[in-house]
């Protein structure tokens, strides 16, 4: 079989620009490598699109009852079950009592409706992210018989680092378990799957996340803090990213370096404690909660930071780490991250060594010429971890499927 | 006898508009919203202005008028003295009706209703100066006596309103300090020459302030002739009752259908049917006086929630951070040597700003929920920062 016939029925939760988090960024990335490698997508979204996306086809007509959630609500891919319950009781309106009551029903519902959507597109794969949409691959499978890829772009393991809900581990145990392959975001992630999920290492293919460094090209852009020097944290604040971390960094930071700005722009349900935990370390006078940004402004905010630190607590990728280095920003990032094997030219640390990874930030913001050799030499290797490099690895995996 | 000494409190913040992050380093006006109509400020002072200030001054420009000894005593900031001139001009002429009397006396205050005691001698002081000087260009008087922002207080806020001129203090009437004492008599505070201090009546005042239309309350309904027995049994008990309050009670915290306006119209005239009672301004009555004992209040004391302290204000780390950040940025505002920065950052002095991002009884969604322009303590700090690190921008770009 031809490369350029093969047909995929992907099955996302969110799709870039109208994304909460990494995995809208990934499957925007991977789908767009996949489509220049000359596959036909057929990408399914439990929520109506309101950009236009030209490279694949967009299912999400059908499924317009599913998505009570648009992006920037709350329930995005990563609202947790606690969260999702509290959204919900706020009273989001009688048309909701027609859908499913949590997060996981959402996901199961999203399941049913694939059964049309397998019946009426013609693939030759289907391929899933992450566990809201196993069930949708498994009912999939069913009905077209055609092979089944689940990608993990993070675990539940991940997400509450153990403390785990019991339903959604278990739906990505079965998706995990049923699928014919496995694509993991890194080797970090692929340890996990086996040692959690006992999935069989052979099944596991590791495909790196890319970084489109069009959108990160260095411009001019105005300066949030022209006179003092940026370190800049960017994802969801929550349990998994370890900013708590970076805030105890930053109070050891402040006593070298008092003329500085700690941004963290991202928003998530430990908004609230974070900012309680800023302030009792005595550093929120120094601290920006920016909330969430996406396009240009996600872009200054990249522009104006001397330097970037990626704290996680656990992080089968971790995307941000790319679009920093390519914005040409040193960094600073967790050992316990998938995107620490791709490169080598940061500083890596454990996320709970904050005296580490303050003097780490120091380092960077005391030595320019440094920072400057790093990031150069961070972007070259960067610059190699594309999405077209991530779909031509992809579509081997189809091709020991098909 | 006794004189009952009536005193209102004037007040409305600066609220802060919406500041998102992205927008740090671009300047503005932190006090605007985009569009007159959606102005929260000017929304807020001519609502407050049509339910309170302006029917209220009119029923004590009648009082006044028709009840011979009758008197009152205001404090009004400076914060909101110039949301007046702004936005409801018809209000300061009212009020400006009133003083004509001479049977007003106008009470020092700090301008932007500040913390500054807390945090900075130097800046309290320019503040109280300030508000004097106003009152002075806008009214023709002289402040003699002092109340502290919210009625903070303590011996040294007694020795510093003593040293800055004033004749008179102003505090809360906290059980843990009077102890055995009523706050019915004229003291003077602990390590202080001459300044008298007069103590608020806090059940009394509370009675119409927070407990009037309260309908679980066993007195409710409230009648001002009941009041006015209240106050008669303080006869050879004591020689003043100090009725201190927000003058926003009347109309806005009780609202007209409560029958707060009959009932302040009513009061006095009750009060009046017992010939021995009085009317005295806060000046007046701790100077008509004798003092009859030495209040020692080392701790600061407020008017505020049921602990009488600074925890309003300053409790949590959210507040706590914020408050630090704004003073440590005082000597840098003055540095740089321009008015409008200064004129900002006294602005994000006034005490509302923190009261925003109370946790006390969050969940409750309580009394400080009711007057946050922000959905949450979080988001009150959060906003506040931004203006905050958008000023020390501006700051540090003129040193």
């Amino acid at each position: 079989m031809k490369q350029t016939e093969t047909k995929v029925l992907m099955f996302g939760w969110e799709l870039a620009p109208e994304n909460s988090g990494g995995l809208g960024v990934a499957c925007y990335g991977l789908a767009k490598g996949l489509a220049d490698c000359g596959v036909k997508i057929s990408f399914a979204l439990p929520r109506k699109m309101k950009g236009k996306v030209n490279f694949m086809k967009i299912l999400d007509h059908k499924l317009h009852g599913v998505q009570i959630t648009a992006i920037r609500t709350r329930m995005g891919a990563y609202m947790f079950e606690g969260e999702y319950q509290a959204w919900r009781s706020r009273g989001m309106g009688e048309e909701l009592k027609m859908y499913g009551k949590t997060l996981f029903d959402e996901a199961m519902r999203f399941g049913e409706m694939a059964v049309s959507w397998s019946k009426s597109q013609n693939h030759d794969v289907i391929h899933v992210h992450d566990w809201m949409t196993y069930p949708a691959g498994i009912n999939a499978r069913k009905v077209s018989g055609r092979p089944l890829v689940a990608h993990v772009h993070a675990t539940e393991y991940d997400r509450t680092g153990g403390n785990v809900n019991s339903m959604i581990a278990d739906a990505e145990y079965r998706g995990l378990n049923s699928a014919d392959r496995v694509i993991a975001v890194s080797e970090y992630t692929k340890n996990v799957v086996r040692k959690y999920y006992g999935v069989d290492g052979e099944k596991i293919h590791v495909v790196h996340n890319g970084v489109d460094f069009d959108e990160f090209t260095p411009v001019v852009m105005r300066k949030l803090f022209p006179k003092s020097k940026v370190a800049l944290y960017v994802g969801r604040l929550t349990f998994q990213k370890g900013v708590e971390y970076f805030l105890r960094a930053a109070r050891r930071v402040l006593v070298y370096e008092p003329n500085i700005m700690f941004v963290v722009v991202g928003e998530g349900d430990m908004y609230e404690r974070l900012m309680w935990k800023a302030c009792e370390l005595g550093v929120g006078h120094r601290v920006v909660f920016a909330g969430f940004q996406t396009g240009l402004a996600l872009r200054a905010c990249y522009q104006m930071a001397d330097v970037f630190v990626m704290p996680s607590v656990s992080e089968p990728y971790g995307i941000v780490a790319l679009e920093a280095i390519a914005s040409g920003i040193p960094a600073v990032i967790s050992k316990q991250s998938g995107v620490s094997e791709t490169v080598e030219n940061v500083f890596k640390v454990d996320f709970w060594d904050t005296e580490k990874m303050a003097d780490m930030i120091t380092t960077i913001l005391a030595y320019p010429k440094l920072a400057k050799e790093m990031s150069r030499m961070a972007k070259r290797e960067a610059a190699k971890l594309t999405w077209n490099e991530a779909a031509r690895k992809t579509l081997a995996v189809y091709r020991e499927l098909l | 006898m006794a004189s009952v000494v009536f005193y209102f409190h004037v007040h409305q913040p600066f609220r802060l508009a919406p500041f998102d992050a992205m927008r740090i380093g671009e300047g503005g006006d932190y006090f605007q919203w985009k569009g007159e109509m959606d102005d929260r400020n000017v929304k807020v002072l001519r609502k407050v202005a049509k339910k309170c200030y302006l029917p209220t001054n009119r029923v004590l420009a009648r009082l006044l008028d028709e009840i011979e000894d009758f008197k009152v005593s205001f404090s009004i900031t400076g914060v909101v003295l110039e949301q007046f001139e702004k936005y409801a001009p018809e209000v300061l002429e009212s009020f400006m009706k009133l003083v004509k009397t001479g049977k007003v006396e106008l009470v020092g205050d700090t301008y932007h209703h500040s913390l500054a005691f807390v945090f900075s001698r130097r800046e309290f002081r320019e503040q109280v100066r300030l508000h004097q000087k106003r009152v002075k260009e806008l009214f023709g008087v002289e402040t003699k006596s002092f109340r502290n922002t919210e009625l903070i207080y303590n011996n040294d806020v007694a020795k510093a309103a003593e040293e800055m001129g004033f004749t008179t203090v102003l505090a809360e009437g906290v059980d843990r300090y009077l102890d055995w004492r009523s706050p019915n008599f004229v003291y003077k505070p602990k390590g202080t020459r001459k300044i008298r201090l007069l103590l608020k009546n806090y059940r009394l005042s509370d009675d119409i302030a927070f407990r009037f239309s309260n309908r679980g309350w066993k007195e409710w309904p409230l009648t001002a002739e009941k009041y006015a027995k209240w106050i008669n049994q303080v006869n050879g008990n004591g020689y003043v009752v100090n009725l201190f309050m927000d003058y926003e009670t009347f109309g806005e915290h009780q609202w007209q259908d409560t029958g707060i306006f009959e009932f302040l119209t009513q009061l006095p005239r009750e009060i009046k049917k017992c010939p021995d009672n009085t009317f005295m301004t806060v000046g007046e009555a701790a100077w008509n006086y004798k003092v009859a004992d030495e209040v020692d209040m080392p701790e600061l004391t407020s008017w505020a929630d049921i602990e009488r302290d600074l925890s309003a204000w300053l409790e949590n780390p959210l507040q706590q951070s914020a408050s630090r950040a704004v003073y440590e940025l005082e000597e840098a505002v003055r540095k740089s040597k321009r008015p409008e920065l200064l004129d900002v950052w006294r602005k994000l002095t006034t005490s509302d700003h923190y009261y925003y991002m109370c946790t006390k009884w969050f969940s409750d969604g309580d009394v400080h929920k009711y007057f946050s322009p922000h959905e949450s303590p979080y988001v009150a700090y959060n906003n506040f920062m931004n203006v905050l690190h958008d000023l020390r921008e501006r700051v540090y770009t003129e040193l």
